[in-house]
């Protein structure tokens, strides 16, 4: 089965074609880092600018890459909840377009369902429900307990910031532009990480439960009483404090609910200390760890059409009416992980 | 020829079916553009009995007009041109708002921020692509109260019916009309390959980041 996947629910704008949830034939992404750097962070109503303008073209990569045309699809799929309101509807948009004139099904997929699906592709064999999933993004922090195909438990989330969101914010603070996360990683390879003593906040509570905010204003609060300070260390003492709180609680969950098998999906799984600190507790309570292919880990395409070919059999396609939602229940069982408020 | 021809620029989503220059399917739905618009397409091919595949042309509005519902309406017609391997014309909406009407005319849109979208098209013209403008919305007020008494004054929308109200030259129009998109399109010129994918929608705007940061 080959389908189409499109993702434009924040800033990268993404489609790719996958065979049968495995065989990643393409996954074309247009980032516009360069379009929102100088704000440091993404503005909505520009991101649906450059999705706009761009789209088509990303399309026609994703197809020519992969070889094939409209025609030979089997199904689109795109991420129509959670997200950027305004660039979640041009890539809905577009997919709707494309199951209408092709005259094939059309796929509505949870973009936090990619991130945990991305896990799945090519280790459908390997990976066995249950199982543990820390996902960490610029826009999430939670902890899920994934039961079965599109059916999760939340185990916790962040009160507050998402990790993600506050590598980003620390980083505009220290003038190292945006994406914040692989910036603040290079320089902290340099740099001493017990050189600052930073919270880890609710670190000793028995539970899935994060919060960031503290933290971030320790940052900051830090940067601005020293001007000369050593960004390197100060780099390295938040990211380690950063790590400590999301392995510590990612740990205690596992062996609260006795998964064996822990994966990590979203954009900060891409942090090489947090993927080495997680492999090493993981060895030491002797779970199993399990991350995505680096290029699966930020918004792409490529997981919303492997999530789609999974969820796809249990559920049947979507109506082309589907409606598009920035904040959305994840799953069957209706997960709720953050409050409306934050995206009014 | 059959043109399928989209507006998402305002309150009203309107889906339109043209065989050669005549109507032949037309659905108008208030709001919601995200939801409705393919269904409206879905529902105004279906009621012809025909599919995608049996359209030849397609034409959308550019704006300006609402950021997301012209996100959403030139994205869609964009995509359908593309996989279906049609022409695309792109249709500006205040050219489809002056379009049957009698000239020298005003075309005035709100733009938000105090500000408005302008056109002053003459008397004789066969081209209707004249500049479109943005400027605030008492300079542009100033400019319609010292033109002619002939001249003609169309407000999309009616952000204007306050200052304007009592002037006889001043009408408002809640929508765009079915037979001034058709008529609009017939004299768009027609996109092909990549000219229909780098297709945007008029932003004649910065954003108000895009403002601040440059001031």
């Amino acid at each position: 089965m080959l389908i189409l996947g499109i993702d434009t629910s924040c800033d990268d704008t993404g489609a790719a074609v996958v065979r049968n949830g495995d065989e990643v034939l393409s996954n074309v992404i247009a980032s516009q880092y360069k379009a929102h750097d100088r704000f440091g962070g993404i503005v909505p109503v520009i991101a649906a600018r450059e999705h706009t303008a761009k789209i088509n073209f990303i399309l026609e990569s994703a197809l020519e890459e992969a070889g094939v045309s409209f025609a030979d699809l089997d199904a689109v799929a795109v991420s129509h909840h959670q997200g950027l309101l305004l660039a979640l509807v041009v890539g809905v948009s577009a997919a709707k377009s494309i199951a209408l004139a092709c005259n094939i099904p059309l796929i509505g997929i949870h973009h936090l369902e990619g991130h945990i699906y991305s896990n799945l592709m090519g280790r459908s064999e390997t990976l066995q429900f249950p199982f543990l999933c820390l996902t960490v993004a610029g826009g999430h922090t939670l902890l899920l307990k994934v039961v079965s195909h599109g059916t999760y438990e939340l185990l916790g989330h962040t009160r507050d910031d998402a990790a993600g969101e506050v590598f980003d914010k620390v980083a505009r603070h220290l003038g190292l532009g945006y994406p914040g996360g692989a910036a603040i990683e290079k320089l902290a390879e340099n740099g001493n990480p017990e050189a600052y003593d930073f919270p880890r906040p609710l670190i000793n509570r028995p539970d899935g439960e994060f919060s960031f905010s503290g933290l971030k204003t320790a940052v900051i609060a830090a940067i601005d009483r020293d001007p000369n300070l050593n960004k390197a260390d100060l780099c390295a003492s938040f990211q380690q404090a950063v790590v400590d709180l999301l392995i510590s609680k990612t740990i205690r969950m596992a062996g609260e609910h006795q998964l064996t098998q822990i994966t990590l999906a979203g954009g900060v799984a891409l942090n090489l200390p947090l993927r080495t600190a997680l492999k090493h507790a993981a060895d030491d309570y002797g779970y199993q760890i399990f991350t995505p292919r680096s290029d699966l880990c930020m918004d792409n395409g490529a997981m919303v059409a492997g999530a789609a070919y999974f969820l796809f059999q249990e559920r049947g396609p979507d109506p082309i009416g589907i409606d598009t939602r920035a904040n959305a229940p994840l799953g069957s069982m209706g997960v709720r992980y953050r409050h409306d408020s934050k995206y009014k | 020829m059959r043109t399928l021809i989209l507006d998402t620029s305002g309150p009203f989503t309107t889906v339109l079916v043209a065989t050669e220059a005549s109507l032949s399917a037309a659905s108008i739905l208030q709001g919601r553009p995200a939801e409705h618009l393919h269904e409206q397409i879905q529902t105004s091919l279906s009621c012809l009995h025909i599919e995608p595949p049996d359209l030849d042309h397609i034409a959308v509005v550019v704006g300006p007009g609402s950021w997301t519902g012209l996100n959403i309406g030139v994205t869609a017609a964009k995509t359908l041109a593309q996989v279906l391997e049609i022409p695309l014309s792109p249709i500006r909406t205040l050219d489809a708002l002056v379009t049957g009407h009698v000239k020298p005319a005003w075309a005035l849109m709100n733009a938000g921020r105090g500000r408005c979208y302008y056109v002053r098209y003459p008397r004789l013209t066969h081209d209707e692509r004249q500049t479109m403008a943005v400027a605030p919305l008492d300079t542009v007020s100033n400019q319609i109260q010292t033109d002619s008494n002939s001249v003609t004054i169309l407000e999309y929308g009616n952000t204007f019916e306050n200052q304007l109200c009592g002037d006889s030259r001043y009408q408002s129009v809640p929508r765009l009309l079915p037979e001034s998109l058709i008529a609009t399109m017939k004299k768009s010129r027609l996109m092909e390959g990549d000219a229909i994918k780098a297709l945007k929608p008029a932003y004649l705007q910065p954003t108000l980041a895009e403002r601040d940061a440059t001031s």
